[in-house]
């Protein structure tokens, strides 16, 4: 009887449950009755201090976060990015369009083919500790991302020394030319530390300093950086406090007080932003947000990001059987609906024609969604010695980037492969189990994303032949020697015009011919608190914090 | 002539089962809205093909998150699949695994309980402290470990939920033996030198298969439950077959389009609360403390 009583208490549960959301839907305009709505659900959030007096005003953002640290040499979660820069600033800094414009740096130049990099720093900036920033704590930052081991080290792994010939002048010695080396300074994980406090708190730049540092740990409740926000706590799975660096050389930002509240559930995100209890909600998907829409006090931002989706045909017969034919790879590129693609990925997705995202410096303009054509693919699988189709198994890990489900878009591909005859059947794998089969190149058919660990197309020719990515295919040296060989020329070549002749050469030889299948860069939903200005979607930080202001 | 005697025997023992049914169906509310339940969710899953108006895995990006209307009565989801087809066609997977999972845990069961019973000494200590592990694991942790290190597939998962379910018809079975086992005609095969598995099979286990198959019909509910709750974690058959729990587990994701995990959730509760009511008037009624209704 006892199992019938809880039964019958989930009806109930469940009908109520329906009543509420369909009440919700409707009574959602006069529901932004801000302080007075919403604690029924135990989400005791501080109600929105939207009236409260100018200069004292607190923006609450909602998260579905990863990080863990915020040291910037060793951070190297995603959501970590809105966080670092409020509290580092970067020697430059990414613009709306995504090029890296100085930013602590007056000047620089470049010689010695492309090696050897002289700044002229900022004379004006200082710490939020008080202390003046000079070349010594640019040096102390670099050295100790590159000594310190961690995630991120990769970035600075070919500095060979950081000189300081004067207080206000940093030359930077590169082991070879790389053209993108601006654009990985724009990277949080190269935030400039102040020195003096971090070596107070046990902090350590030299050949040493993966065991003698020892200021991760309180750099991650502290911040030590000359950025507009200072950390004030850190709460593993609930929240980040910032606190507002009044003294800020670029002036102060506008909210007194920034919480970045931990709430992984999409739907308590939106019910939040909708009831006035969430400023910015960064956790959402295109498909969750529909109650939304409508809302005349919340708006919704629909932008692109530069995680792509992409689809991984094993190039090695002994693994992908058809799927290594070429032919069959194009009669997969034909076979697959772009358009229902990106409807599944929301709105501000797009397909880019290869490996290299559309937005970065010197990619192809995005496949058109009239590209799918299932006659040419059927033409190209009878061609390929397949007239009836043939089954592979399809390789999915449980998995979801900016909210959109591996599994979701495994199932439209399936469906479209299905059409001209090929039998996808989805096998699903725990992240554990996947990456590992993935990253050994195990896999025949397999979906899976890529987000970029800098904002430069260089690191994207990682999916080359031979490539660390590429050889995840199986796509090895000797398969593609040419466009190998124009890889490793684009990565030394500085000058800009030349390096775009090349990315391009890449591209259009590739965008045809490879094991990959970009399936889309997926979108992003940004809801906002109409008052709230500035939250705009950025590659780089997610959300520019700075720059987010409140009426 | 001792066949023919078997014979009669038998068919009055059916006669007894159905005449005993028809008491309890007109006498017990209970049992009779839960077996009610249940009939009509097995005829849906026989003519399942016949109710379902879609093709339940096509998808049409024009219909995408519809409301329940006229064409599509429960609506669609994000794949703009249609819920109702999906709800008919998942209910076949769903019956399918708990009755396979109920019938196989209790012939297995039925049969392991019998030998440790019947055998006694040291072959009953071993074979019960065998069954005592694996009950000794939670059943759905069990399941989920067993499912996770096979791969998901519908076979698989069947067969997880039947190794975590044997073990209770063991137990029964076993304490029924170990009385039946002690009776004069028992005492008579063996006296007539009549084979122990021949004993045991003919003599023994007969007796013990009406308690087995009123476990079995509690144990139905708990079999789909635990089925719809593997394929809610994503354990079930893989993608895109239709699965109630599966269903369910897509449409939180969704939940301003209420319709999506509604139905499907609303399928599991009617069949699970069918089947445990159908068990739960049965074991009532075949305890004497609890037998007013009858």
């Amino acid at each position: 009887m006892k199992k019938l009583l809880a039964l019958l208490l989930v009806v109930a549960f469940a009908l109520s449950a329906v009543a509420c959301s369909s009440q919700e839907a409707q009574t959602e305009p006069a529901a932004t009755d801000a302080g007075t709505t919403a604690t029924d659900d135990g989400t005791q959030a501080e109600t929105p201090a939207g009236d409260a007096a100018a200069g004292d005003k607190t923006l609450l953002i909602g998260v579905d976060p990863d990080y863990s640290t915020f040291d910037p040499a060793a951070a190297y979660e995603g959501w970590a990015a809105p966080v670092m820069m409020a509290l580092y600033d970067t020697l430059f800094r990414f613009d709306a369009e995504g090029e890296p414009q100085p930013w602590l740096v007056e000047d620089y130049t470049v010689e010695g083919d492309g090696t050897v990099y002289t700044f002229k720093l900022r004379e004006d900036v200082d710490f939020s500790s008080g202390n003046h920033m000079t070349s010594a704590d640019v040096k102390f930052s670099l050295d100790r991302i590159k000594n310190l081991q961690g995630n991120p080290s990769f970035l600075a792994a070919d500095i060979q020394s950081v000189e300081t010939p004067d207080d206000y002048t940093v030359v930077v010695t590169l082991g070879n030319p790389d053209g993108a080396f601006i654009y990985k300074l724009g990277a949080y994980s190269f935030g400039i530390l102040d020195s003096a406090v971090v070596m107070e708190n046990g902090g350590v730049s030299d050949e040493t300093a993966a065991t003698a540092d020892n200021a991760s740990q309180w750099l991650t409740n502290n911040s030590a950086g000359s950025g507009p926000y200072t950390l004030a706590s850190y709460s593993p799975d609930s929240q980040v406090v910032l606190e507002r660096n009044d003294n800020y050389w670029a002036g102060p930002a506008d909210a007194k007080t920034v919480t970045l509240l931990d709430i992984p559930d999409a739907t308590t995100q939106a019910m939040m932003i909708a009831s006035g209890d969430l400023d910015v909600a960064l956790g959402l998907n295109a498909d969750q947000v529909s109650a939304l829409e409508g809302n005349a006090d919340v708006e919704l931002h629909y932008d692109g990001t530069l995680n792509m989706l992409f689809l991984l045909m094993n190039n090695d017969p002994a693994i992908g059987g058809p799927m290594a034919d070429p032919k069959v790879q194009q009669a997969v590129r034909y076979a697959v609906d772009y358009a229902g693609i990106q409807a599944l990925c929301g709105p501000g997705s797009v397909t880019p024609q290869t490996i290299i995202q559309v937005g970065f410096f010197g990619a192809l303009e995005a496949r058109s969604t009239d590209y799918t054509d299932k006659e040419k693919a059927k033409a190209l699988l009878a061609e390929a010695g397949y007239p009836d189709g043939f089954e592979v198994t399809f390789s999915v890990i449980t998995n979801s980037t900016e909210g959109i489900k591996w599994l979701d878009v495994a199932q439209k591909v399936a469906a479209d492969l299905a059409e001209v005859g090929i039998t996808a059947n989805i096998e699903t794998m725990d992240s554990t189990v996947g990456y590992e089969l993935y990253r050994s190149g195990q896999m025949a058919f397999a979906i899976n994303a890529w987000g970029p660990d800098y904002l430069d197309s260089n690191n994207q020719l990682a999916f080359l032949p031979g490539e660390t990515v590429g050889l995840r295919a199986n796509w090895e040296y000797e398969d593609n020697p040419e466009v190998a060989d124009l890889g490793k020329q684009a990565l030394g070549e500085t000058d800009p015009t030349a390096r775009e002749e090349l990315l391009v050469q890449i591209q259009e030889t590739i965008k045809d011919n490879s094991p990959w299948l970009p399936l889309a860069q997926v979108g992003k939903v940004t809801a906002v608190r109409t008052g709230i200005s500035g939250a705009d979607y950025s590659n780089a930080y997610m959300i520019d914090i700075y720059n987010v202001t409140k009426n | 002539m001792k066949e023919a005697v078997l014979e009669m025997k038998q068919e009055s023992r059916l006669k007894k089962l159905l005449r005993d049914f028809g008491r309890i169906y007109t006498h017990n509310a209970l049992f009779a809205i839960g077996f009610t339940i249940c009939l009509l969710w097995v005829l849906v899953a026989i003519f399942a093909p016949l109710i379902a108006p879609y093709d339940p895995i096509a998808q049409d990006f024009t219909q995408r998150f519809a409301k329940p209307s006229a064409a599509h009565l429960f609506g669609t989801d994000n794949f703009g699949r249609d819920i109702f087809s999906r709800v008919v066609m998942g209910s076949r997977t769903s019956i399918l695994a708990g009755f396979t999972t109920v019938i196989l845990a209790s012939i297995f069961g039925t049969i392991y309980g019998g030998i440790a019973g019947y055998a006694g000494g040291v072959v009953d200590d071993v074979l019960m402290r065998i069954a005592e592990m694996v009950s000794a694991f939670p059943a759905l942790i069990l399941a989920m470990v067993i499912t996770s290190a096979l791969g998901s597939s519908l076979f698989n998962t069947l067969f997880a939920l039947v190794i975590v379910s044997w073990p209770n018809y063991a137990r029964v079975v076993r304490s029924m033996v170990l009385t039946i086992k002690e009776n004069d005609y028992v005492a008579a095969a063996k006296a007539l030198g009549t084979k122990r598995s021949r004993i045991l099979l003919r003599e023994i286990i007969p007796n013990t298969i009406g308690q087995v198959m009123i476990m079995a019909t509690l144990e139905l509910g708990n079999a789909i439950l635990n089925f719809a709750g593997l394929s809610f974690l994503g354990l079930g058959a893989p993608p895109p077959a239709p699965e109630w729990g599966a269903m369910v587990s897509d449409g939180i994701d969704y939940f301003f389009n209420w319709w999506i995990p509604t139905f499907p959730g609303l399928a599991i509760l009617t069949m699970s609360v069918g089947a445990n009511l159908m068990g739960d008037s049965i074991r009532d009624l075949m305890d004497p403390k609890l037998r007013k209704n009858f």
